[in-house]
């Protein structure tokens, strides 16, 4: 008796989970169909968008592939996410260092007012940082987008990296120390390596955000030279071009983030879970 | 008041048998002590009891009744978990009265409940703390006040003392035994400490790897231990084990080791009779060698040996010396604060042969188990 | 005395130093987007002369679009903030328990997260075109596993409703796996000896949900709502690809800067933004904290 209900309980998880993998799997599927889809599997004329392609083809990532426009768009974002990461690893670091090891007076007030820049919203604070780069001369420049992703991408670096750092017993540094390394070298040998996991989470953040980001990429570089590979697909689809260019760029910008996300799941879930269990 | 009766249950956790086969047999109203080492399974038994773990196989009787798939909210089982599991968002009182309003007791049922309880446990005062805000001990009792409440048929007790330091546990254990008494319920209580075990339960099972290896009264379960292995668990320090051989000597029957010959009382001497020639070992507690440096007065049971000491060390009141015989033959036994060998000398002395265990080497059982139990 | 403070300065500079950069960073930045969204706001450039001005505020009041935008707004977080809790407390009991595939399902269902949310508007243009598209292949029952639903396809973008809706629906979808993860982590800090616990004493399913779990995880539920509310005031992704003429107050910033040409105005808009994140953030918090005590002390 008790046994039909546990069965019954069962049979309910599993449909629900069944449903759970729909949800997910069934738009990943799509974006995929359409960026192996021939014309003639979008261009119907009436009869139903097939769920296959009538011929799969890759013609469309051979032709992205050949446009000269779209190697230097990934570059781009590839260089703007990797200087995000090492600006923001750079500067938040030391700083997550410094509040995550000493107790000192009126820290918590302190990592509040550095993380605040974050209670507005992108699309208010891109406003006021592009009406100052603009009187900077920033706009349209490389080093501009790299800041402004920077100060998206920091507050994150410093919050997870408080609480790597916190999470250290504070035993192994006075062990070192006692053993004769200088702070500076505790900080290198003991303090780094086992923060790793909690620096690699933020570096992936650092990396996704910049990668990822459409705002300040649109005021900042808007149509001028130097484009993302996010301002690529939304000037594509500005011009309505065929779906399956869409799809197409679309799957090469998410590959190397879901790779990412999925690799290394169980940093990025420390990440995400630490800044909202507190 | 109802008794515990299990047969044959054996449970899985993956291919790892935790509970193999079986069977104990407990009345109501007694005080119990599961007793094991860690990871034998009596967590395991408990909460089969309890019901929040299913039985595979066999059978489970409370009060008479049949109890294997009665779900656990449907049991009238209270249990306290090693980790007391006290609700931490509720003080100490909804702790307690969360059973009653789970029942929907009337308020006055859980007034009378809670004023019988509260001082019993000597937790007034700490009616509106939350768990966290009070000390280990008291969270102890609040757990335990917590199962009282109900009024179980069975209180099943899991580690309750464990967190405890050595003061608040001996004040715990007494505590516990009177309310024992007061209450009067059945008790199976869980612990690998044997002291607990020892002073508090009127029976106790001693259990190795999902199995109970003797089942009786600590008296008996330390006289005349069932196996090789509660003869080393119970006990401390631990049962010297030599081997041997059953022998006749001189009218009388023994056992011959590499220390000497020990004369077996006269009821086992008989037994022994039809076992001559077979290795055994024996099994000799430290407490019944008597250090006697001066060949004092023996008993006809008494057995002279001389051995060397080569450690001696201070346990408080006693000391445990470890010493060896010219054959190498190690033996352990105590001496009181006044007496003092320095090691190396040559010591003497007496082992009472009617306090001597023998076992069967191959399955380390009682050779004489047939009599008790 | 005035010596040992002295030192105490300098000691305690030499180990904060390296803090200083992030903070100059942030810090500055903190103020410069103050100071320019309250100057903006409240200056209007006249020849390039600027003076103080509430012209743009006015402006802004007699705006209707700005009206629609605000309103659209509210609705936005209304709808979305609880419909985010239930795929999230879905998920996470779901995955709270065991079952095969467990690891599997759990970095598919991250997936979204990863996903660029340009990526996901993509992806929901597609497939709500009109009048092709899957979506009204699928409702007018072109597909043999599918009733029809209706007769003839919908201007899904077209209309307001659904335009904001699909947008929504983006959102949720994108965001899942955040809600679920800081869910999922809240159950699995609750010692499940507890449930035991609350079993042996005569409770069901139903009873251990509402005095146990939910209890507990309360604060994981205050946090998925905190956040999740906030995250639905600053959209601006979804409805910017998916509702272009249907605006939020985000859309309605950038089409005031870019569109329009009126900075200040958009600062403005963009000042409102930050102010009802505050407010709601504050009143949510008062409600959450009164919901606990009911749940709690109850
Ligand atoms: N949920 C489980 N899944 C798999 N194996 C388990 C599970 N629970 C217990 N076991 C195994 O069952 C055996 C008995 O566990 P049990 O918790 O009953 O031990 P115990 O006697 O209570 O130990 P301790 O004194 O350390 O509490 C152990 O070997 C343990 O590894
Ligand atoms: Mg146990």
């Amino acid at each position: 008796m008790s046994n039909h209900r546990i069965r019954y309980r069962r049979l309910t998880l599993y449909c629900g989970i069944a449903a759970a993998f729909v949800l997910v799997a069934a738009p990943l599927y799509l974006l995929v169909k359409y960026s192996i889809s021939d014309p003639d599997s979008i261009n119907t004329g009436g009869a139903p968008i097939p769920l296959w392609p009538y011929s799969p083809t890759l013609r469309t990532f051979a032709y992205l592939f050949s446009d000269s426009e779209f190697y230097g768009v990934v570059l781009n974002s590839l260089c703007i996410a990797l200087a995000t990461v090492m600006l923001s690893l750079s500067l938040g670091v030391p700083a997550s260092y410094v509040l995550g090891r000493y107790r000192l007076p009126g820290r918590k007030i302190f990592t509040l007012g550095l993380i605040s820049i974050r209670l507005f919203p992108d699309i208010s604070s891109v406003i006021p940082v592009t009406e100052f780069f603009i009187r900077l001369g920033a706009q349209n420049t490389y080093w501009g987008i790299i800041l402004a992703h920077t100060l998206l991408a920091l507050p994150y670096v410093i919050f997870i990296g408080i609480s790597a750092f916190e999470s250290i017993p504070n035993d192994l540094e006075e062990q070192a120390t006692v053993m004769g390394a200088s702070r500076a070298q505790a900080f290198v040998r003991i303090l780094l390596p086992l923060a790793g996991p909690g620096l690699v989470a933020a570096a992936i953040y650092a990396f996704l955000l910049s990668w990822d980001e459409f705002i300040f990429a649109y005021f900042l570089l808007g149509l001028g030279r130097i484009s993302t590979l996010t301002l690529y697909l939304n000037q594509k689809m500005s011009f309505a071009p065929p779906q399956n260019i869409l799809a197409t760029i679309s799957v090469c910008l998410s590959i190397p983030v879901v790779l990412f996300a999925v690799l290394l799941q169980k940093y990025m879930t420390a990440g995400i879970t630490s800044g909202s269990v507190k | 008041m109802a008794d515990v009766i299990l047969k044959n249950i054996t449970k899985h956790h993956g291919d790892c048998r935790v509970i193999d086969n079986l069977s104990l047999d407990i009345r109501g109203g007694e005080f119990v002590t599961l007793l094991g080492p860690s990871g034998c399974g009596k967590t395991t038994l408990l909460r089969m009891v309890a019901g929040l773990t299913s039985v595979e196989q066999g059978e489970l009787w409370i009060g008479g009744a049949l109890y294997n798939d009665i779900p656990a909210q449907r049991r009238r089982i209270a249990m306290v978990f090693q980790s007391y599991a006290l609700f931490p968002h509720m003080s100490v009182k909804d702790n307690v009265l969360f059973g009653l309003r789970i029942r929907k007791a009337p308020p006055h049922e859980m007034f009378d409940k809670l004023s019988w309880v509260m001082p019993l446990l000597g937790l007034e005062g700490l009616e509106s703390r939350l768990p966290k805000e009070i000390s280990g001990g008291q969270r102890q009792r609040a757990a335990l006040a917590r199962a009282l409440v109900l009024d179980p048929e069975v209180l099943l007790l899991d580690e309750p003392l464990s967190n405890l330091d050595a003061a608040l546990r001996e004040m715990a254990m007494e505590e516990l035994k009177r309310i024992h008494q007061q209450v009067g319920k059945t008790i199976l209580y869980v612990t690998h400490n044997q002291a607990e075990a020892m002073s508090m339960s009127q029976r106790i099972a001693v259990m190795k790897a999902g199995r109970i290896e003797h089942f009786d009264t600590p008296r008996v379960v330390y006289d005349h231990p069932h196996t090789v292995f509660t003869a080393q668990f119970i006990g401390s320090p631990v049962i010297n084990m030599l081997e041997g051989e059953i022998e006749r000597g001189d009218g009388v029957i023994g056992a011959k080791t590499g220390l000497g010959f020990f004369v077996l009382d006269r009821d086992r001497g008989a037994q022994a009779g039809a076992m001559i020639g077979r290795r055994v070992r024996v099994g000799i507690r430290p407490q019944n060698v008597l250090f006697a440096p001066h060949s004092a007065a023996r008993r006809a049971s008494d057995t002279r040996i001389e051995v060397t000491a080569e450690l001696v060390e201070t346990l408080g009141d006693r000391s445990l010396v470890i010493a060896r015989a010219d054959d190498g033959t190690m033996i352990r036994f105590m001496i009181t604060r006044d007496e003092s060998i320095p090691a190396g000398t040559r010591v003497a002395a007496l082992v009472d042969g009617r306090r001597i265990h023998l076992f069967e080497p191959a399955t380390g059982i009682n050779v004489f188990a047939g009599d008790k139990q | 005395m005035p010596r040992s403070i002295v030192q105490g300065v300098i000691s305690h500079t030499m180990k904060i130093w390296p803090l200083f950069p992030a903070a100059i960073y942030l810090l500055g930045f903190l103020i410069i987007v103050t100071v320019y969204l309250l100057g903006m706001s409240f200056t209007v450039v006249d020849g390039g002369a600027v003076s103080a001005s509430l012209a743009p505020a006015a402006r802004l009041l007699a705006l209707p679009e700005f009206r629609q935008a605000l309103v659209n707004t509210v609705m936005f977080v209304v709808v979305g903030t609880p419909l985010e809790l239930v795929v999230g407390l879905w998920l996470a009991l779901m995955m709270y328990q065991s079952f095969r595939f467990r690891g599997m399902m759990r970095s598919m269902l991250i997936i979204p997260l990863a996903i660029p949310a340009l990526v996901t508007a993509t992806l929901l243009f597609i497939l709500f075109d009109y009048p092709g598209g899957h979506i009204n292949h699928l409702l007018m029952g072109r597909y043999w596993f599918f009733p029809a639903v209706v007769d003839a396809p919908v201007n899904w973008r077209g209309s307001m409703a659904f335009s904001l809706g699909i947008s929504l629906l983006g959102k949720v979808w994108r965001d899942m796996p955040i809600s679920m993860l800081i869910l999922l982590a809240g159950l699995n800090a609750i010692d499940p000896e507890l449930f035991d616990a609350a079993k042996t004493m005569g409770a069901g399913l139903r009873k251990r949900l509402r005095h146990v779990i939910l209890p507990l995880i309360l604060p994981s539920v205050s946090a998925v709502v905190l956040l999740r509310s906030i995250e639905m005031w600053k959209e601006f992704i979804f409805p910017f690809v998916l509702a272009g003429q249907h605006d939020l107050l985000g859309t309605l910033i950038e089409s005031l800067y870019n569109n329009w040409g009126n900075s200040h105005e958009a600062a403005a808009v963009a000042l409102v933004l930050v102010v009802c994140i505050i407010v709601s953030a504050l009143v949510l918090f008062r409600v959450l904290e009164g919901l606990r005590r009911l749940l709690v002390y109850a």
